[in-house]
């Protein structure tokens, strides 16, 4: 992998910085607005609440996702936006745990930067989390490019995206990094889909550490005594 | 059928209806599926490219009872500011009540929207566009043609994705579009319908859908009553270079890279079924 | 001990060492469940046990509540019915507050509750797929316990871990309120505390308090202990007091 660094002086394998603000939303159950450098979506998480009789499911919660673009009302992209974090919701939630009820998904996306995918979906996991509801895992996600030079980039601005000969997101779960989501579109071999799954594979578990940190952050400010990470 | 038949018994159909999943997990362990398919078979698929007279270019496509017809009309318009020299393609997928009792009638519905999305991609993303853009211009920064794809689904019997795939590749293909030039002084485009001309097209796209049955089986071309079935679903829509042009993994279920390959390699060899399918469909 | 936990985190309850009875068998608290061999989180949160008696679970907060039997909650009477109230708990389903639940109940003596009207109840059945219900009496002493309803006071909304440290014998932010104001409180542990106090003044000084200090941790820069945490709420009491 080269060492080359990328317009805001990134190496190829560095992600932008991660932002997290929890509890952002005092409505909310739970609202987590996270941030890959500029790039910044808010979630809000609102149940187990009471469903509407004909949206009531016998054995498990019903999961309603909204998603919004930062700007413009939302079109067909959002409604593969939709898809994808009903995919993660429906992976980690145990909705059987909270029959006859509603799960409601918010996204608000504030700045697309780039990776906003990655953004949204990391947002989810992480207000599904502040909400408390029963999870069975916190996927991570994060997006890589190939740019037309074969070189590898990950977690891509904009600008990265627009030139770019493909793009990958992808979501992990901890456990054995099974795949939860894939999008992967634009002109590439099987071999640079593998190297693609390396790298985002690397960057999940940047993500994944960074959830950690984060919960340990939210727990000191609330007055549970935290142990010093080992 | 027989009289032995404890009247406490189901028969294979309300077996069925009662118990779906209980019902085609008893099935698949037989190492076949409820229709009579191995595992790795997709349904039985017709082209038939130029059937639509009116249209630039069109195709029907059948992959077992899921039946999508795609016409293609051209028509002319500005270019958009930024890309003077291109021209512009709409892919629009229309999943009505008339292909299954599942969809409303109304403005298309998630998964009508869903799948155009993934067309227009398929279109647009890297370099891996199917249409040449630039060859759409009739004159820079004044005229240029718009292609519209419109895929109608005629009957609904799951992995709708593949059939449209199937379907807009076979079109464009078929299509053929009028020389036209721009008439500076009038200002308006001059088309000759006599002379056609067909799409400069990059290396054609299929794609092939996966289920993935309790996170270990993989099963070809899963039909509707399959789709609700799988946790998770694999589409692999490859080129003719051996290169990929879109992969998606979607659905709550989990699965490892190692499947993901398995489909990939799976899904090169239907590639070659499809595009001698496709080739031999077409009339010029 | 405690150690920070994600969810799909397996806990390896079943290691002891000697100072541990092998034989006792192993309790899982909110926050673990065990599927088949193992046993993983399904919340996320600081990790807990009492080794000695093999006692594990989950600590964190949240703001949606979830009934679980034994627990009391403040409702909201929404309507009235023959024979039983229904009542908002703030959880995914309104709960049943039977009219005889209550301390010296008959057919022809029963309490009268208008709609509206705030109840402390403890619950009495919870299950993820019936709706959960209520009582205002202790079923084996035929008391109320202190139960019943709540007239007059303010409610107040926070989180359901804070509640939880309101109703530890000793709770900093009421022995620190208690040291300037004499008061009455309820509180429950679906997010909702009741408070009374001699005066309105005084009571929406309690109520104040009752929300700030729960926030009062973050802003901490000592080292969180009993003593510490007193005196951070001593602060906060002595403040609002000054502004009243």
């Amino acid at each position: 992998m080269s060492g080359s660094s990328r317009a805001d002086g990134r190496t190829a394998t560095q992600l932008r910085p991660m932002s997290a603000s929890q509890g952002v939303l005092a409505r909310a159950d739970g609202a987590v607005r996270f941030g890959f450098g500029d790039a910044l979506a808010i979630c809000s998480v609102n149940g187990p609440m009471e469903a509407k009789l004909k949206e009531e499911q016998l054995d498990r919660a019903t999961i309603e996702v909204q998603y919004r673009p930062a700007t413009g009302v939302p079109g067909v992209r959002a409604r593969v936006m939709e898809a994808a974090i009903r995919d993660i919701v429906e992976a980690s939630v145990l909705a059987n745990h909270h029959p006859r009820t509603l799960v409601q998904v918010t996204v608000q996306h504030l700045n697309e930067a780039g990776s906003a995918m990655a953004t949204t979906l990391n947002a989810v996991a992480m207000a599904l989390l502040n909400a408390g509801l029963p999870l069975r895992s916190m996927p991570a996600t994060t997006t890589c490019a190939i740019t037309a030079d074969g070189e590898l980039l990950i977690d891509p601005t904009a600008e990265e995206e627009a030139v770019a000969a493909s793009i990958h997101t992808m979501a992990f779960v901890q456990e054995q990094h099974q795949l939860v989501y894939i999008e992967s579109t634009g002109h590439y071999t099987e071999e640079q889909l593998a190297a693609c799954h390396e790298l985002c594979r690397a960057g999940a578990d940047k993500v994944y550490a960074f959830y950690r940190v984060a919960l340990e952050k939210k727990l000191a400010e609330e007055g549970f005594v935290v142990e010093a990470a080992a | 059928m027989t009289t032995s038949v404890s009247p406490y018994a189901f028969t294979a159909e309300t077996f069925k209806r009662v118990q779906p999943e209980e019902y085609y997990r008893k099935i698949l362990e037989q190492d076949v599926r409820p229709d009579g398919r191995a595992f790795d078979a997709c349904r039985t698929t017709i082209v038939n490219a130029g059937c639509i007279g009116t249209a630039e270019g069109s195709a029907v496509v059948r992959i077992g009872d899921t039946t999508v017809v795609c016409g293609i009309k051209a028509e002319v318009a500005e270019p958009t500011l930024d890309q003077p020299q291109q021209g512009y393609f709409v892919p629009n997928v229309e999943l009505g009540p008339l292909c299954s009792a599942r969809f409303r009638p109304g403005p298309p519905g998630d998964l009508a929207q869903l799948v155009s999305e993934r067309l227009r991609s398929l279109l647009y993303v890297g370099s891996s566009k199917v249409v040449v853009l630039e060859d759409l211009c009739i004159e820079p920064e004044q005229a240029v043609w718009v292609i519209y794809a419109d895929l109608t689904c005629l009957n609904y019997d799951g992995n709708i994705l593949d059939a449209c795939v199937l379907a807009l590749s076979a079109a464009l293909k078929d299509t053929r579009i009028p020389r036209a030039s721009l008439d500076v002084d009038e200002g308006i485009v001059r088309a000759d319908e006599q002379a056609t001309q067909p799409l400069t097209l990059r290396p054609f796209i299929f794609a092939a859908t996966y289920g993935i049955y309790e996170g270990r089986l993989l099963l070809a071309d899963p039909n509707a009553s399959e789709e609700p079935l799988m946790a998770s679903q694999v589409t692999v829509c490859l080129m003719e270079d051996g290169q990929l042009a879109a992969l998606w993994k979607s659905g709550g279920g989990l699965c490892s890279m190692e499947q993901v390959q398995q489909c990939i390699a799976q899904a090169r060899k239907r590639y070659t079924e499809l595009a001698s399918l496709v080739s031999s469909s077409s009339s010029n | 001990m405690a150690k920070i936990i994600l969810p799909g985190e397996q806990v390896d309850v079943f290691t002891v060492d000697d100072t541990v009875d092998a034989s006792l068998p192993v309790c899982l608290g909110p926050g673990l469940v065990q599927s088949e061999t193992a046993v993983h989180a399904i919340q996320g949160g600081l990790l807990r046990s009492q080794e000695t008696a093999r006692h594990w679970w989950i600590e964190s907060n949240k703001k949606r509540y979830v009934p679980a039997v034994g627990e009391p909650v403040i409702g909201q009477v929404t309507s009235r019915h023959a024979e039983e109230y229904r009542v908002d708990i703030g959880g995914a389903h309104t709960a049943v507050l039977p009219a005889l639940a209550f301390e010296g109940a008959t057919k022809k003596n029963r309490p009268n509750l208008k709609v509206g009207a705030l109840v402390y109840a403890r619950v009495s059945l919870a299950d993820k797929d019936m709706e959960p219900e209520l009582e205002c009496v202790n079923p084996s002493t035929g008391r109320s316990d202190g139960y019943g309803e709540l007239t007059d006071g303010f409610m107040v909304h926070c989180g359901l871990a804070h509640c939880l440290r309101l109703l530890r014998p000793n709770a900093a932010a009421l022995t620190a309120l208690g040291q300037h104001i004499p008061f009455e409180v309820a509180v429950g542990m679906n997010g909702r505390v009741w408070i009374r106090a001699d005066t309105i003044d005084h009571t929406i000084l309690g109520a104040t308090m009752i929300t700030r200090s729960e926030h009062v941790y973050g802003d901490m820069t000592t080292a969180l202990t009993a003593s510490t945490e007193l005196d951070a709420c001593r602060r906060l009491v002595k403040q609002l007091v000054q502004q009243l």
